[in-house]
């Protein structure tokens, strides 16, 4: 079979995988709703198109962009080992959300137009990851060039540095503050921020990164092959690492102000598709957005049915660290190596 | 023969790794039609006059001119295909295939797959027509070079920057690569610069040779006019014995156990 027609066969699957696993998702629930009995059930209606649908594109996108922005930095980073939390853009995110919750501002959601609202923490969590990822960026390069290693390092080490300020306001406020703030860190997709016309743009943005991404896919295969041998085919390594680092910080920006620190994802998903799909991005970028789409939302699925008798629910970032570290060190041990 | 105008030309090119001078007032030019070889001791400036040469790295001083253009002034893609380079040491960190790797050297020439068959033909010019499918994570050593090695030639420019090409391939292979950078060099009216260690391979397959000595130009002309005893002795610091092979008018270069006066 020629690559054209693998390629076309994987984001095929994915594609069908995707529409399957949303249909399960919008029917299954506390009541199951069949999509096809909506028109005469109104309630039904209500249950899926404004309950469940939002959370289902939110955790949908959300794993979109981890798998994504998790397979771009490890092409960048030249790491297949990189997540895309990595560059500091966790703690950072998750800094500003911490600081707008100790102040109390999430009570007031600014309104935008098109009917759409921007919550004060989601706005502080994004500003926060914009900043992080920034400093660091400009800390991490030298004359121009980005030193990747330098990155990894200092972004792990800021993660470190968020934690502990976050411990250290969190000591400062009230116990019911606190635990706002600990269930904002734990990574949840169970508050979309409003109906589903306030995810279409973020939808939207997403979606044009994907393209500026999977347009470059050429370009990103070279490049995690080293900047030296990605000049030498003719591609211009600082000018692709800086576009990949940028539009894959700000996708993680976006995920992680609304929905708190969802772990595994970036790492597993990308990780399993290499192992299945090879390293091709002109296959894995789309691959792996929807790949990680399939993962997140078939998690959440799992977490709306746990502890039901307690009336509580796991958050979703919790059950992705559970599956998803056995599972990855289950595809290390088994993987050939050097 | 030789063009009027090289294809490369280096011009009193100095470079510094932060501060450190690696590169000292050298200039060079290369041809159509010729292999210059570059020798010299271990941190010298070899591989760093390839990444000058190349435009990988910019000089502080002085200037590198590809056809007669700065090189830098070259868009990547339209430099690619005039000039080609292989690392020393190839990095492979993802699992491409042998032949993902090959078709890569071809992005800059806009041909998708391999219509004109040079992809195949570069594989199996370097023996790797078994390992096409193989992950280039599972290669050996010497199976790499050849990897990397293949991707410049499939790629075809008009002049090649090849660093230590031999140095992890066997016998056969050396000979094998060398003969063919001959001959297509001669063939097709290509240059190439190589740098290499075994004097043997570069009295045998240069036209004419660079001898390097931190950062400067020792001596460059015809391997008789560089490997001479004196010159080489004072170089590389240790005694070696010049011999002319019978017949074939090729010289040769055995260093001697120090204890021999």
């Amino acid at each position: 079979m020629s690559p054209g027609v693998v390629r076309a066969l994987w984001i095929g699957s994915l594609l069908l995988a995707s529409v399957l696993v949303f249909g399960l998702y919008l029917t299954l629930g506390g009541r199951t709703v069949p999509l096809w009995d909506l028109a005469s059930d109104p309630a039904g209606r209500f249950m899926v198109l404004e309950v469940r649908l939002p959370r289902a594109l939110l955790a949908f996108l959300t794993g979109g962009i981890l798998a994504l922005s998790g397979t771009v930095f490890q092409a960048v980073l030249r790491n297949p080992l990189a997540d895309p939390y990595v560059v500091g853009v966790s703690g950072g995110a998750a800094l500003g959300a911490t600081v707008a919750l100790a102040l109390g501002l999430s009570a007031v959601p600014l309104a935008l137009p098109f009917g759409l609202a921007l919550g004060p923490v989601f706005l502080a969590s994004f500003l926060g990851a914009a900043l992080s990822t920034f400093l660091l960026y400009l800390f991490a390069s030298r004359r121009g060039a980005l030193r990747t290693t330098h990155l990894l390092l200092m972004g792990v080490v800021f993660n470190f540095f968020a934690s502990a300020m976050i411990m250290v306001i969190k000591t400062l406020v009230s116990p019911t503050k606190a635990q706002e703030i600990l269930f904002w860190l734990m990574g949840t997709v169970s508050h979309p921020p409003g109906p589903p016309s306030a995810l279409a743009l973020p939808a939207v943005l997403v979606l044009a990164g994907l393209g500026i991404l999977w347009s470059r896919a050429r370009d990103l295969n070279a490049l995690s092959l080293g900047s030296r041998f990605a000049y030498d085919v003719g591609v211009n390594p600082a000018g692709i690492r800086r576009l990949a680092f940028l539009v894959g910080s700000a996708l993680v920006a976006v995920a992680v102000s609304t929905t708190g620190f969802i772990g595994f994802v970036g790492l597993v998903v990308p990780h399993a598709l290499r192992l299945g799909a090879g390293p091709d991005h002109r296959l894995l970028i789309p691959a792996s957005f929807l790949g990680g789409g399939v993962f997140l939302l078939l998690a959440d699925l799992l977490v709306r049915f746990t502890f039901p008798l307690f009336g509580t629910q796991l958050p979703v970032g919790a059950l992705t660290a559970l599956v998803g570290g056995p599972l990855f060190i289950l595809l290390l041990s088994r993987e050939g190596g050097r | 023969m030789m063009s009027p105008q090289p294809l490369l030309l280096a011009d009193g090119v100095c470079f510094a790794y932060g501060g450190a001078p690696v590169l000292e007032e050298l200039s060079v030019a290369v041809h159509r039609g010729e292999i210059l070889g570059i020798i010299g001791p271990n941190g010298c400036g070899k591989s760093t006059l390839l990444g000058v040469l190349s435009g990988y790295l910019r000089p502080d001083r002085g200037r590198v001119l590809l056809a007669g253009r700065p090189v830098g002034d070259y868009r990547p893609r339209e430099r690619t295909r005039l000039l080609g380079h292989v690392s020393q040491r190839p990095e492979a960190d993802f699992p491409y295939r042998v032949r993902e790797l090959v078709e890569m050297g071809r992005y800059a020439l806009d041909t998708p797959g391999d219509p004109d068959g040079a992809v195949a033909e570069a594989l199996a010019f370097m023996d790797l027509g078994g390992l096409a499918e193989r992950p280039i994570t599972r290669l050996s050593g010497g199976e790499l070079q050849r990897a990397w090695l293949a991707r410049a030639w499939a790629a075809d420019p008009d002049g090649l920057l090849l660093d230590e090409p031999t140095a992890s391939l066997d016998l056969r292979h050396q000979v094998r690569i060398l003969d063919a950078l001959r001959r297509r060099v001669r063939e097709r009216d290509r240059a190439a610069v190589v740098v290499l260690h075994d004097l043997n391979l570069a009295a045998g397959f240069c036209d004419r040779i660079l001898l390097m000595d931190r950062g400067r130009t020792v001596r460059c002309g015809a391997p008789r006019e560089v490997l001479q005893y004196p010159v080489l002795k004072a170089v590389y610091g240790t005694e070696i014995y010049i011999g002319l092979l019978d017949g074939l008018e090729q010289l040769f270069v055995i260093p001697l156990p120090e204890e021999i006066d």
